[in-house]
């Protein structure tokens, strides 16, 4: 792929990588948007320098996205703020109840996270979620609904 | 607030783009270009330290004895130097005048000087005239040489 193509299909969902890096870290603004803003010029530096790697262009947007949550999670572990599935203890339902909807989801395991974070921050549909996430559609469908029953959001779910 | 409060407050919060998001492209770009001169930055430094080495071991006699002396350099330095001796032979004057010449078979040979010591004998000379073929040199033992 070409610079020029390259940066102009960054430049089409360059918003939706910055709703998505919100998403893994939370935090207030304005005073998340430097890590944000830093985390996505990683994830397009990582790409442009393996652009070349790209088979299909076709995936451009799920391999840059791929790349934008690797790249959140290894920042969130490198400063100790991840709460990965293995440390996480359990919590009851009441538990995320009583937290802000924006903390609750940080609390929420990494893979319920990442679905509510690309369905509900990046506007993706649930077919959509699936492929960046590399599960079956089932499986983040199975996801949604445990998170949105955690955070105890009653949204109507869309089937994809 | 109810969650679905939240959730709006949380998308209207998401539609406010940091204003530092547009100079993607010129950020990743000055960082490609400073990864390039990081790579490149150790190769010029090796060029110019190896350049160096070779002009000042041909240019400088105190340079390429001392550089003689030292155990791994000296290998290095007798591979690149060309010859510091006559080198300084050269600049010091220390030739033999001999302007010797002789003409065979429209060929010219000249000898106009010479420089000798204990161990050798370097001749300088030159040729013209036509092209001689290879074939036609005679060879023969120095004691043979009248």
């Amino acid at each position: 792929m070409k610079e020029t193509e390259f940066f102009t299909r960054v430049d089409s969902i360059r918003e939706r990588l910055c709703r998505i890096a919100y998403g893994y870290f939370g935090g207030e603004r304005p005073a998340i948007d430097a890590v944000v803003v830093d985390a996505v010029d990683e994830a397009v530096y990582k790409a442009y320098r393996a652009r070349g790697r790209l088979r299909e262009d076709a995936f451009f947007e799920t391999w840059l996205t791929r790349i934008l949550i690797n790249v959140c999670l290894k920042e969130l572990r490198r400063n100790k703020r991840e709460i990965s599935v293995e440390t996480l203890p359990e919590m009851e339902g009441e538990q995320y109840d009583s937290l802000p909807l924006k903390e609750a989801i940080r609390r929420l395991p990494e893979d319920l996270r990442s679905v509510i974070i690309l369905r509900y921050f990046a506007d993706l549909t649930l077919t959509e979620t699936a492929e960046r996430l590399n599960i079956p559609q089932g499986t983040a469908a199975t996801r949604q609904r445990r998170a949105l029953s955690l955070l105890k959001l009653e949204l109507k779910e869309e089937s994809v | 607030m109810t969650r679905i409060e939240e959730l709006s407050e949380l998308e209207n919060e998401l539609a406010v783009v940091p204003g530092s998001l547009s100079g993607i492209r010129k950020r990743c770009l000055r960082r490609v270009r400073r990864r390039r001169s990081i790579i490149l930055m150790p190769l010029v430094a090796i060029t110019v330290l190896a350049a160096s080495f070779i002009t000042l071991s041909n240019t400088s006699v105190v340079f390429a004895k001392t550089v003689g002396e030292i155990p791994y350099l000296q290998d290095l330095a007798a591979a690149v130097t060309f010859d510091p001796g006559l080198h300084a032979a050269v600049e010091n004057k220390y030739v033999q005048i001999v302007n010797l010449s002789q003409k065979k078979n429209g060929v010219t040979l000249s000898i106009p000087y010479i420089i000798a010591d204990k161990q050798r004998m370097v001749v300088f000379f030159s040729g013209d005239g036509a092209p001689f073929p290879k074939h036609q040199l005679e060879h023969r033992h120095p004691s043979k040489i009248p």
